[in-house]
């Protein structure tokens, strides 16, 4: 059991980092703007599942808690940024990342 | 049922070790926020209109008063450990508010131009102000986070907020994404941290840096991983640099200064940064401690700065746009300060019989000092482009004779001016002087070198403004000034910009007076 | 040790389709699976609160807000793709059978497994009742927090959303 225990540690690092890596690229490449708000999502899920893993292998009761924290911050971002894509939406009529030229990059 | 009864006792122990009096300010400003809310409800446009200003004022000055009495303890933990009252906090947070109190002097002016909701324009302003000042006193990782997400979530609505505008929407959802692509970074490198040590409270994350290793319950000590540790400020610090618009992060910066209102544009470049720069500075402090990261940090601290100065000027230069303009100026400033976190993480040097510690803080007082100046020129800078009204948020044509339009504006303008660029007696020039007095003590020549010549290079578009408004004749039909309508008090905006002037000689030549305030 | 490379298999595929996909509501459910996925993964590691409370607030709430936003907007961009990964009937089965198998799956590991962490001994006792003490005697702080984000986050999102007339009042109800 305790070799599964060590797997679901050393495992999950990597997972996390992968998922954290795709989030990047996701947003970094995606012209979509739900996408690439997806991709945020994508990277504060990873940091979560980083977070809760080292809490579960070294026993610490603040893990759960961050996660829990974590995860209502990142519903009040969410909920926030849909409301500005809706806004911009109606002002725009579209919601493409790099059509979004009235102010030059 | 036992366990409820147990927990009922036990809360009941607990409630008298919270420290209510440290955080009374912070409670006056969300008081202050839902009572925003709650006038607004229930009184009509123009109601509203007059008497949120007064409550948010109100609200904000109090805060500050609190902050004033001698009720901080010095460099102690609070609330469990959640908060921290050290010097970088309560300076941090008076500045703070200061900036605060100019944008609710601006608030009906701007409410009334772009036609804003007021009561959600006083809330969010309040709820920022809360974020903020809690985030310079945050002790403890997640917490800074949701301060700064508290921070940042209104910033981005105060951007967008004026709907009948594309540009502010489309300022606002770059705000947005490229802010949230930030956090996600800081709350991996925090978790990395966690990890790493265990904990997310910086002062315990202290005690396990000093003791270099990591003790468990029965007694087994293991060593504290190194790769977690580099990773996690690496992200940590990736994700601040973005909040604090530094090199080579700072895309967003431009685009939504430009975009947004200017009392928001005044309040990013000013109060949001000086949170994010306390959080960077208890972070850097408390990873101070442990060796190995503190031989290497000077680099990468120094080469943001280096990077910050010299992008930040050299596109300032080409800029003709004023708010762009002092966009890049608060990039090159956020490097002059970077240098000042550069010497802090380099201390070899000290004088004979100086403790390392003094020296610390004495870095720890040019930051303070520089952040407090740079916060009152660009209040004076951004405050004087707001009164010009549509002709000086844009083009810098809209500037050109201003003498001849109001005398009183160009002068206050030149002063922001020639305080940004670091011209004695201005406050702008000793705290360059001093941050850079500290780089050349510790050894960091080159960087000091850079500051300099960045300086120079800072003089011609500030003084390129200045030469607009004094030398140049008007554009046919340039667009009127601001009006008083709707002030709280009628010379409200003058007195602010005024007080604002006079504390920019006033500091330059006596900085000896707000270093003092920090020994509580 | 094959359930779990499975796990760690789907949750990359799953990352992976929402790179991919071109159909924004196709990558909002790879999302959905990534974080069930994710929800299992922290029940293998005795983790039921944080596994309950990502399924219910990442999963129940704000990918179903995600998907409300993209079908009131209609964001949805139609792009040939070649035929098997066009079928949509297909992969709505392929999913809904590799979600069942994932839940199940978790939820026999979850009664099996034993609560040992890799030191040997828990620090603090991880369960819901002295989760629950702690969140309102030492976390309290970051606990009111939530509290005023997510008060923020309304303030915010209405402000943003709402529709308004060209003086800026908001519509209440539209006029017929």
């Amino acid at each position: 059991m305790t070799e599964m225990n060590v797997l679901y540690f050393e495992g999950n690092i990597i997972l996390s980092v992968l998922l954290f890596t795709m989030g990047i690229l996701g947003l970094v490449w995606k012209r979509n703007a739900i996408a690439v708000f997806l991709s945020v999502e994508l990277m504060l899920n990873a940091a979560n599942l980083l977070i809760v893993t080292f809490a579960y292998r070294y026993g610490l009761m603040a893990g759960p808690l961050l996660a829990l924290f974590i995860m209502t911050v990142a519903a009040a971002e969410a909920g926030v940024g849909l409301a500005i894509f809706i806004a911009l939406y109606r002002a725009k009529r579209n919601i493409r990342v790099d059509e979004a030229d009235v102010l030059r990059g | 049922m036992i366990e409820l009864l147990a927990m009922t006792q036990s809360f009941q122990a607990y409630v008298p070790s919270l420290n209510l009096y440290q955080v009374a300010p912070f409670g006056l400003l969300l008081i202050g926020a839902l009572g925003c809310l709650v006038a607004d409800a229930i009184s009509n446009k123009e109601g509203s209109r007059r008497v949120l200003p007064v409550i948010s004022f109100a609200a904000l000055i109090s805060a500050f008063a609190c902050f004033l009495l001698p009720l901080w303890p010095h460099n102690v933990t609070f609330f469990e450990g959640f908060l921290l009252a050290d010097k970088f906090g309560v300076l941090g947070s008076m500045t703070i508010i200061l900036a605060m109190l100019v944008m609710v002097v601006l608030g009906p002016e701007t409410v009334r131009r772009r036609n804003l909701p007021s009561g959600e324009y006083y809330a969010l302003l309040l709820f920022a102000a809360f974020g903020m000042t809690m985030l310079t006193m945050a002790n403890e990782l997640i917490t800074a986070f949701i301060c700064i997400e508290i921070l940042s979530l209104s910033l981005y609505v105060l951007t967008g907020i004026d709907r009948r505008s594309a540009r502010s929407t489309e300022a606002a959802f770059k705000y947005l994404i490229l802010g949230a692509f930030a956090s996600a970074f800081y709350v991996m490198g925090a978790g990395f941290l966690f990890g790493a040590t265990g904990t997310t409270h910086l002062d315990v994350m202290t005690k396990v840096f000093l003791a270099g290793s990591r003790t468990f319950p029965g007694g087994v000590v293991e060593s504290l991983n190194a790769i977690y540790i580099y990773v996690g400020f690496a992200l940590i610090f990736v994700g601040l640099c973005f909040k604090l618009s530094l090199a080579p992060f700072h895309m967003w910066a431009p685009d939504v200064y430009e975009g947004a209102p200017i009392s928001t544009s005044m309040v990013i470049a000013t109060s949001s940064k000086v949170g994010a720069f306390a959080l960077l500075y208890h972070v850097l402090l408390s990873l101070g401690f442990w060796d190995p990261f503190y031989e290497s940090s000077g680099f990468i601290l120094s080469f943001v700065a280096a990077a910050s100065m010299l992008w930040g000027n050299l596109a300032a230069l080409v800029q003709n746009n004023v708010k762009r303009m002092l966009a890049f100026s608060s990039v090159a400033h956020g490097g002059y300060l970077m240098v000042g976190f550069a010497a802090l993480m380099s201390l070899t040097n000290s004088a004979p019989g100086v403790a390392l510690e003094d020296l610390q803080n004495e870095i720890c007082d040019s930051i303070m000092l520089y952040l407090f100046g740079y916060t009152v020129l660009n209040v004076l800078a951004f405050g004087i482009a707001h009164y010009l009204g549509k002709g000086g948020e844009g083009d810098m044509k809209g500037y050109r004779g201003l003498w001849r339009r109001s005398p009183v504006a160009a002068t206050g303008m030149a002063l922001a001016m020639l305080g940004l660029t670091g011209i004695p007696p201005t406050v702008g020039f000793i705290g360059k002087f001093y941050i850079f007095r500290h780089a050349v003590e510790q050894d960091l020549l080159g960087l000091a070198v850079i500051g300099v010549l960045a300086s120079v290079v800072s003089a011609f578009y500030y003084l390129r403004l200045i030469l607009t408004m004094f030398m140049m004749d008007e554009e046919q039909g340039a667009t009127g000034l601001a009006t008083t309508e709707g002030q709280v008090l009628p010379f409200g905006r003058t007195l602010v910009l005024g007080i604002a002037s006079g504390m920019v000689f006033l500091f330059g030549v006596y900085p000896m007076i707000f270093l003092a305030m920090s020994r509580f | 040790m094959i359930l779990y490379s499975t796990l760690f298999l789907i949750t990359v595929l799953g990352a992976a389709m929402v790179l991919f996909n071109k159909d924004t509501v196709k990558a909002a459910m790879s999302l959905i699976l990534v974080m069930v996925s994710l929800a299992v993964n922290f029940l293998l590691m005795n983790q039921e609160f944080v596994a309950f409370i990502q399924i219910i607030i990442y999963a129940g709430a704000i990918m179903v807000v995600f998907l409300f936003v993209v079908m009131l907007l209609n964001l949805r961009e139609r792009e040939q793709a070649p035929w098997y990964l066009r079928s949509t009937r297909l992969w709505g089965g392929a999913m809904a059978i590799a979600f069942f198998l994932l839940i199940s799956a978790g939820a026999f590991q979850f009664f099996t497994v034993s609560g040992v962490t890799p030191t040997g001994t828990l620090a603090e006792p991880i369960d819901i009742i002295s989760l629950s003490t702690a969140l309102i005697t030492k976390w309290v702080l970051p606990f009111v927090l939530t509290s005023v984000i997510l008060l923020v986050a309304v303030i915010g999102a209405v402000v943003m959303a709402r529709k308004q007339d060209e003086d800026g009042n908001e519509i209440m109800v539209e006029a017929d």
